[in-house]
């Protein structure tokens, strides 16, 4: 198989996984609220992938995955998750990657950089209209979020690591 | 870093930017939703249906084996509101027909509230917790339209539908920061807005805003969608005064509402697809 197919091939395991991921979230979670907070995955996803690839790799899948979370979830502006996520892949793959080691501290704090793009950028588009006393409720949120979805690392890591294994560079 | 922006930078800021401005735009020239989320929405609707009924199913399992007393304690408590509400409705029926009568007198116009309604399913609830939203099973095909309210199976206002497309659509709730609604105090009849308030989001709650010094808003009074303007249909319960609050700026008042259920239990919804209403 030459370099092609074989990034062609990994990148429909990414993709499998994450359908798989997000359905399995929703079959087991629900509308389930822990502390108030809804258990969002798709920043934990990308974040992990983009932790595992090289800039460039980690960009595209940024776009795509942004567009299509743009495309399905109700966001303030049209472009928030394109925006988001691609930023995020590109801090990840360029800066996170260069202070630490591939591995499970590295994708925790991918995670925690991507929900504070994501939840930047809701809180740039909400303050207008719900003011600045909407400020301290905004950060009890992010901090409560970003907390619980890290912990959907747990079955997210394994899960794309082991795809990442298969596929090495 | 430095080399990978030398090379590949402004391809990819034009990429992203490119993508941006192109989901944007079809989103603005789009009365109901772009033709790409309508796609989105078609192909992930089977997978949304098939977690909720599973999940719902496993939920209806789980509350089977709730405890009896809690039961046995709720079910009383209905008891008593039936015989409280059928009491009401004795007294409302001699209302409405002396009403009637009067009408007739004066030779006034007969009231009418016709409601066409479509019955959809919850296929999904909010996946993030910075909006309040439920994605419905039906769409163009039913009929629904943006704008269209949505109402639980006891008459409630749940919300407005933002997007629509071809068998799927996306309510905001009345808690959700971007919806704002007329209402009026049914008790006084005085007029103010309902909206979406972010720190009250969170509680489940909204926000009865631009009441005058004037007003005498009680708590427990309930308040309806006022149909002024003639976006929405007016009489639907959005909720009752849970309390009143001073603004940061120590003048204007607000009121703080309950919506009159939990968005997270609804699994049935009906969307008022037309209206005529003759007061």
């Amino acid at each position: 198989m030459n370099l092609t197919q074989t990034t062609a091939l990994k990148w429909t395991f990414y993709a499998l996984a994450a359908a798989a991921l997000l359905f399995l979230r929703r079959l087991f979670l629900g509308s389930m609220t822990f502390f108030g907070v809804i258990p969002f995955l798709p920043p934990v996803i990308l974040a992990v992938m983009a932790s595992f690839e090289l800039p460039r790799s980690s960009v595209i899948a940024g776009i795509v995955f942004g567009a299509l979370c743009d495309l399905v979830l109700p966001a303030p502006f049209p472009c928030l998750y394109t925006v988001a996520f691609t930023l995020a892949a590109l801090l990840i793959s360029t800066v996170v990657s260069s202070l630490l080691q591939q591995g499970f501290a590295r994708a925790l704090l991918s995670t925690v950089l991507t929900f504070l793009l994501v939840d930047l950028l809701q809180a740039f588009a909400l303050l207008p209209r719900s003011g600045l006393a909407a400020i301290l409720p905004m950060l009890s949120l992010f901090a409560r979020e970003t907390a619980l979805s890290c912990l959907l690392l747990l079955p997210v890591y394994p899960a794309l690591r082991a795809i990442r294994r298969i596929f090495p560079d | 870093m430095k080399e990978f922006f030398r090379q590949h930078g402004l391809r990819i800021l034009a990429v992203a930017a490119a993508v941006a401005v192109a989901l944007s735009l079809l989103t603005y020239f789009s009365s109901t939703s772009s033709v790409l989320e309508n796609i989105a929405g078609v192909l992930t609707y089977p997978f949304r249906a098939a977690a909720t009924a599973v999940s719902d199913w496993a939920a209806d399992k789980r509350q089977y084996y709730e405890d009896t007393t809690t039961l046995k304690e709720e079910n009383a408590a209905l008891k008593k509101e039936i015989a409280d509400l059928r009491a009401q409705q004795r007294q409302a029926q001699a209302d409405s027909e002396e009403n009637k009568l009067l009408r007739e007198l004066l030779k006034l116009q007969q009231q009418r509230r016709d409601f066409t309604f479509v019955s959809t399913a919850v296929l999904a609830h909010s996946e993030s917790s910075w909006t309040s939203s439920l994605s419905l099973n039906h769409g163009t095909d039913q009929d629904i339209a943006v704008g269209d309210c949505v109402v639980s199976a006891e008459g409630y206002l749940v919300g407005v539908i933002s997007e629509v497309g071809l068998n799927w659509s996306t309510v905001l709730t009345v808690i959700d920061t971007d919806t704002e609604l007329g209402a009026r105090i049914f008790r006084t009849g005085e007029v103010a807005v309902a909206e979406g308030d972010f720190a009250l989001m969170g509680q489940g709650k909204l926000k009865l805003s631009y009441l005058t010094s004037d007003d005498e808003v009680l708590i427990g009074d309930q308040i309806v969608t006022s149909g002024l303007g003639g976006y929405y249909p007016s009489g639907l319960v959005i909720g009752s005064v849970e309390s009143l609050q001073t603004g940061d700026d120590g003048l204007a008042r607000y009121a703080v509402l309950a919506p009159m259920m939990d968005f997270a239990a609804l699994t049935e919804v009906f969307v008022i697809t037309d209206y005529d209403i003759v007061d």
